[in-house]
């Protein structure tokens, strides 16, 4: 089946096998890396992205439910010339360590605060369940 | 590319496309080299007045990328905002027979430069004085053409923020404006370091360098390398331990899927005692494909017979009857790894005498990047792409599969999604140069994180009796611990303060691959030692914190024969308890509400000491960590917000470990497969609170990636017998207290 999409608002068609991931379309046929694959089962996060404005992991979505969406992946979140708040909230904070589950912590992030203009720390625990082995999670 | 001027002295100074470039050799090579493969650390000052500082370590999220440019930054007076990072490519050498090289014997291949390794934490420890001295080279040389330039004694110029300045007003000169002259002056003969006092980086909170790329999704790390017309491979290993590989493959299904290349049988090939080789290949079946997605597709597909190896019927039930089997014989044979005065004859003599007994299961790694190579091992390229902690590794397994020159290898090291030691194993990259070798064409090689957990190099489970005996003021006068299961690291405190004290231990090898993961040995001996020393304080009615510092007593410091440090100082491991105590209000700890607790622990890990004062909560056979009081001495501190970072992690990994994290074998395959069976913490369970303090020492600086893990399991565990009367002696802790 033909796949049309858009990613990071460009539009996009895909005639391969519509089985495979989004992820794996996003990281080798998109050359979006930024995405991140963790897992593959939808438990760690990295792959977090927002399918039609919602927090999404993309390990588990195949190419063919996403005929018709609209895909934001950590490389499109920035404006122009301005990062995104929350990218910005992650630099002035130091977050990073290793730095490989930043994109899906900060993709998941901002889908939270789309709903939640001021979450407590409870609330961002219980939305925001991405893994980190580092141990950045209290930043 | 030239290089002018000077190649005589510490560091190389030249003019390459019009900026300075100052080369450090940490090892002065006998001939001066222009291939920029072959260049160490370097500083390259452009006219701008920008500065990039190359990196010689990989970064993995131990902060390196940060803390080693800060020191030669510091000295050199850089501008840290118009500093930039590099990560240098993979430089070595063949030494001469008699050379020394960094591990400690002689000859063969080596760092040419800098030591590239990372792991055992001693990224800053073993660089330190090399940066400081390169920075104030750099620096001396910038003063001296300032001098000549407005002919003033250099004693009336100061530097600051790549800025030579003079006493009057028009005398400011960016460093880039002295580059040609700086580096046509002669070396310096003795360039001042700075007094400590003076530092304005080091010490100081640093935010990380490169944040930017990762906030932005950059492709910095290895798994997103390419090699331009790779095709791809994922291999099946075989799930035993062992195991030669396959025996009978039907890829039938597996060629029929849509780009497929190639099917591929890999025989297991790997070091040992009678086998010497830099090539770790477990036993599979690799399927080559186009792209990704249709390699795991017909992964999928393939029908495989394997070789099921010694350890056919392994379990971890199994390990652990031959671990009391051990115990039980009083370790007949064990390996006598340390063996102080007479210990059996001070036992005998106590007053009191005190057994337990500590189990704990192995541990994977599962480091958040999935392991990743790529390599083009045409003759033409012999070039591999990964991220790898020690990168000299994958160059060596290159040499010896394809017959290169491992001098003739490039190996482009990129950041780490993690290491934690499992990316100190070739393995995965031992996969991808098989493949490409085989088929003449570059071949990126990716696992999935079942592949991850099932092949990990595990942190050996095992069981230890530790015996201690006291004479009648309850002063430890005998230490015994037989470990049953893995090796020892015997050297850790008590050892050296209890004059009759042995370690034994009895490996138990049946199959699972063994490897070092985040404190090797340590982060299950400080469980052991500090649990067992809260349990003979409880007993003997004393507060553990005190008589914690009765057994450090006014001892001095002593040689360390362990790794990572040359001296343990117990007054400098009694203060970091003191402080962590003080700060968590340690007296005051009765005042805690029913079902909490406050429990201490400290340990000395590769040069490091850590302390932390742990607050839980037991509710419903659960237990939530309030609040980590934490205090560090890891020499003079560079980063402090780094250092807090790498404490911080620690206590959340260590957190995560002793909740849930354990590794099973049945039927000789692990159990385990991924996240949802091996459990990682996540958001919510981490502590509420945690306050690092950091002690502000001169003394040469020492790692903090491996210190803080250690000390903070026994300090939940003993928290948990503060605020319950149970005592864990068994990790993870599970469903332990629900019972």
């Amino acid at each position: 089946m033909m796949v049309q999409l858009r990613v990071n608002d460009a539009l996009q068609t895909f005639d391969g096998d519509s089985e495979m991931p989004l992820l794996w379309y996003l990281r080798e046929i998109a050359g979006l890396k930024g995405t991140k694959f963790g897992c593959g089962i939808a438990q760690c996060g990295a792959c977090t992205v927002h399918l039609d404005g919602v927090a999404t992991r993309s390990c588990v979505v195949p190419m063919a439910a996403v005929d018709g969406s609209d895909v934001r992946t950590i490389e499109g979140l920035a404006k122009k010339d301005a990062l995104h708040p929350v990218q910005q909230a992650w630099i002035e904070e130091d977050v990073p360590q290793c730095g490989y589950c930043q994109a899906g912590q900060i993709m998941a992030a901002v889908d939270l605060l789309r709903t939640n203009k001021d979450p407590s720390d409870e609330d961002i625990a219980q939305a925001v369940t991405n893994i980190c082995r580092c141990g950045t999670d209290r930043k | 590319m030239s290089l002018l001027a000077t190649r005589r002295g510490f560091i190389r100074v030249g003019l390459i496309g019009g900026a300075m470039v100052a080369t450090i050799p940490i090892i002065k090579s006998r001939a001066a080299s222009t291939d920029a493969k072959k260049i160490g650390i370097f500083v390259k000052i452009a006219p701008d007045n920008s500065v990039i500082i190359g990196a010689p370590t990989a970064e993995m999220g131990q902060g390196t990328f940060t803390s080693m440019p800060l020191i030669l930054a510091e000295e050199m007076d850089a501008d840290w905002d118009r500093v930039s990072i590099e990560h240098m490519p993979l430089s070595l050498k063949r030494l001469a027979p008699d050379e020394p090289n960094w591990n400690g014997g002689t000859g063969g291949v080596d760092f040419a430069h800098a030591y590239q390794g990372a792991g055992g934490s001693q990224s800053v420890n073993r660089n330190f004085g090399l940066l400081r001295n390169a920075g104030a080279e750099i620096r001396d040389r910038m003063v001296r053409a300032a001098a000549a330039r407005w002919r003033i004694s250099r004693e009336e110029l100061r530097t600051k923020d790549s800025f030579v300045i003079g006493p009057r007003r028009e005398q400011r000169a960016p460093y880039g404006e002295l580059i040609e002259a700086a580096a046509r002056l002669e070396p310096s003969a003795h360039p001042k370091l700075k007094d400590p006092s003076e530092f304005t980086l080091i010490g100081t909170r640093v935010p990380i360098k490169g944040s930017t790329e990762l906030v932005t999704g950059a492709p910095v790390f290895g798994i997103d390398k390419e090699i331009p017309g790779m095709v791809h491979g994922v291999l099946v290993r075989s799930p035993y331990f062992q195991s030669a590989g396959p025996i009978a493959v039907d890829a039938s299904a597996s060629r029929q899927v849509a780009g497929v290349l190639d099917v591929i049988e890999i025989p297991r090939q790997w070091p040992s005692s009678d086998v010497e080789t830099e090539v770790y290949l477990h036993g599979a079946v690799a399927v080559v494909a186009e792209t990704l997605w249709s390699a795991l597709k017909a992964r999928r597909l393939l029908k495989i017979e394997w070789d099921k190896g010694p350890y056919p019927d392994e379990s971890t039930s199994a390990m652990e009857e031959e671990y009391d089997r051990i115990l039980a014989t009083d370790g007949e044979g064990a390996r006598i790894f340390r063996d102080d005065g007479d210990v059996e004859s001070a036992l005998a003599r106590s007053d009191r005498t005190f057994e337990r007994r500590y189990l704990f299961k192995a541990l994977a790694h599962v480091c958040m990047e999935p392991h990743s190579a790529v390599a083009d091992m045409r003759p033409s390229e012999r070039l591999i792409r990964t991220s790898h902690q020690f990168p000299d590794r994958p160059a060596k397994v290159a040499a010896e599969i394809c017959g290169f020159d491992v001098l003739d290898v490039r190996v482009e090291n990129a950041r780490l999604g993690g290491g934690f030691g499992r990316k100190f194993d070739p393995d995965y990259v031992s996969e991808a140069v098989f493949l490409s070798h085989q088929l003449q064409r570059p071949v990126k090689v990716m696992w999935t994180r079942e592949d991850d957990i099932q092949h990990d190099a595990f942190n050996p489970p095992g069981l230890s009796r530790m015996r201690a005996g006291v004479d009648t003021s309850g002063n430890i006068v005998a230490w015994d611990q037989l470990i049953a299961g893995h090796g020892a690291h015997p050297d850790v405190a008590p050892a050296g303060l209890v004059k009759d004290f042995r370690v034994r231990s009895m490996r138990v090898d049946r199959g699972m691959w063994f490897g070092p993961w985040r404190g090797p040995g340590h982060n299950t001996q400080a469980f052991m030692i500090e649990c067992f020393l809260d349990e003979i304080a409880h007993e003997l009615g004393e507060d553990p914190l005190d008589y914690r510092l009765r057994l450090l007593g006014e001892t001095a410091e002593m040689p360390y024969p362990g790794w990572g440090a040359e001296t343990y100082d117990p007054q400098r491991n009694a203060f970091v308890l003191k402080l962590a105590a003080e700060k968590a209000q340690w007296d005051r700890r009765q005042e805690l509400p029913e079902g909490s607790g406050r429990g201490i622990a400290s340990f000395f890990t590769f040069g490091g000491y850590c302390a932390h004062a742990v607050d839980v909560t037991v509710t419903n056979g659960d237990f939530s960590v309030d609040r980590v009081v934490s205090a560090v001495d890891c020499g003079q501190p560079v980063n402090i917000l780094g250092i807090e970072a790498q404490i911080e992690g620690g206590i959340v990994d260590g957190l995560s470990v002793a909740r849930r994290q354990a590794i099973h074998v049945e039927g000789g395959q692990v159990v385990e497969r991924n996240y949802d069976t091996y459990r990682m913490m996540r958001m919510d369970g981490a502590p509420k609170h945690i306050d690092v303090h950091v002690v502000p020492r001169r003394d040469h600086p020492t790692g903090t990636g491996e210190i803080s893990l250690p000390p903070f399991m026994p300090a939940v565990a003993n928290a948990i017998f503060a605020a319950t009367g149970r005592r864990i002696r068994s990790l993870p802790i599970a469903d332990q207290l629900k019972t």
